[in-house]
């Protein structure tokens, strides 16, 4: 047996995989090869340490310290939804000027009727429930609560919503304008 | 088991009290992967931190057919291996010095051991911990893997997404790098070399 033989059977030696007869060879080799000797008195040396070296705790309160992390870290990500969200609100609040600044507006043949539903009803529920919307934010990221995913859900269906109203709301505004304009 | 498949699913809806069941129950293990591959308490502290983190924001990947243990262990593994590979081009001429100086005293040692043996394990200790840091990442977390988590190669591979020969050949070299470095630091009598090797 060469020493690159007795290096593997080594390793099966530290595996407990090596079987009796190889056992043999291996000692035949290092009772006459001093270099393979001396290296497997260091694979022992070492396998005996790291078998028995423990295993290392981290200092005393480190899950709360993990906690603490995770809770701050929950925090700025709401934060950020938050003012991602209010900044939604704020460009939905001057989406009116912005449309009627890009968007050339066509007149719907109803807009008369509607646009006395607008003055009375469409236009105040819109004004209302846009005024809790970003109440509602502001408050939230204010106060660093967390909304859940159905109440994201819920006022994203809302904001979807209040854009259809806004939209029909301007377009009746607009409308009135043009009648009124000649 | 159901009690932490149960804080599994909990962590998962954002429970954040049911996440740190998981954190108390896995922050042994996973700290001692992260101190063993980097060797710095602080630094450990910091990596274990982050893997849990890491885990909390992945948790709706991990599979549960899979053992929560090799997951958790696997994203530390990773973040570990990342960290040496930043810092590769210093722990090459770190090593003699961590060989020659290794500071750290150990685990505290139980009530019951007296403190003759427990200055000796304290030795011992620092000396595996400066031996491993001889090896580069790749094969030093075939070691830990291997000793501290009594993985099979199998395990090995899976969780380094290697293969078994490569985990086989790793630890093959590890171990020898190790000895030598045992005989280097005079640890264990020196091989007999003809002639010219000073003592
Ligand atoms: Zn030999």
């Amino acid at each position: 047996m060469n020493c690159e033989e007795a290096g593997l059977l080594m390793m099966d030696a530290l595996d407990g995989t090596l079987v009796l007869s190889d056992v043999n060879r291996l000692e035949a080799h290092l009772d006459r090869c001093p270099v393979c000797q001396a290296e497997w008195t260091a694979l022992q040396a070492v396998e005996n340490w790291l078998g028995r070296a423990p295993l290392v705790p981290p200092a005393p309160g480190f899950a709360d310290r993990v906690a603490a992390r995770l809770a701050r870290q929950n925090a700025r990500r709401r934060l950020g939804g938050g003012l991602v969200v209010l900044a939604a609100a704020a460009l939905l609040a001057f989406a009116p000027l912005l449309q009627g600044w890009l968007l050339p507006l066509p007149l719907s043949p109803d807009a008369e009727v509607i646009r006395q539903l607008a003055r009375h009803g469409l236009v105040v529920v819109w004004h209302t429930l846009r005024g809790l919307w970003i109440a509602a934010h502001a408050l939230a990221a204010g106060l660093d609560l967390s909304l859940g995913a159905a109440a994201h859900a819920a006022l994203g269906a809302l904001l979807l919503f209040l854009l259809g109203l806004q939209s029909g709301a301007y377009r009746l505004r607009s409308a009135d304008r043009r009648v009124q304009t000649p | 088991m159901d009690t932490e498949r149960d804080w599994i699913e909990r962590a998962r809806q954002g429970d954040q009290a049911a996440f740190t069941q998981l954190v108390e129950t896995y922050q042994v293990p996973v700290y001692n992967l992260a101190y063993r591959m980097l060797g710095d308490p602080m630094e450990a502290e910091e990596a274990a931190q982050e893997t849990f983190l890491r885990a909390y924001r992945e948790l709706h990947r991990y599979d549960p057919t899979r053992k929560f243990s090799a997951w958790l262990l696997a994203i530390a593994a990773h973040h570990c291996i990342d960290l040496l590979r930043r810092r590769r081009l210093t722990w090459l001429s770190l090593e003699e010095e961590t060989l020659q100086a290794a500071g750290w005293t150990g685990p505290e040692a139980g009530p019951e051991t007296d403190p003759e043996q427990a200055v000796e394990q304290a030795e011992r200790e620092a000396q595996v911990q400066a031996l491993l840091t001889t090896l580069p990442p790749d094969y030093r977390m075939a070691i830990v893997l291997r000793y501290w988590y009594d993985l099979s190669y199998e395990e090995i591979a899976q969780m380094t997404e290697s293969t078994v020969s490569a985990v086989k050949s790793r630890l093959f070299r590890a171990r020898r790098m190790l000895a030598r470095a045992a005989q280097q630091a005079g640890l264990v009598p020196n091989a007999p070399r003809p002639a010219s090797e000073p003592a």
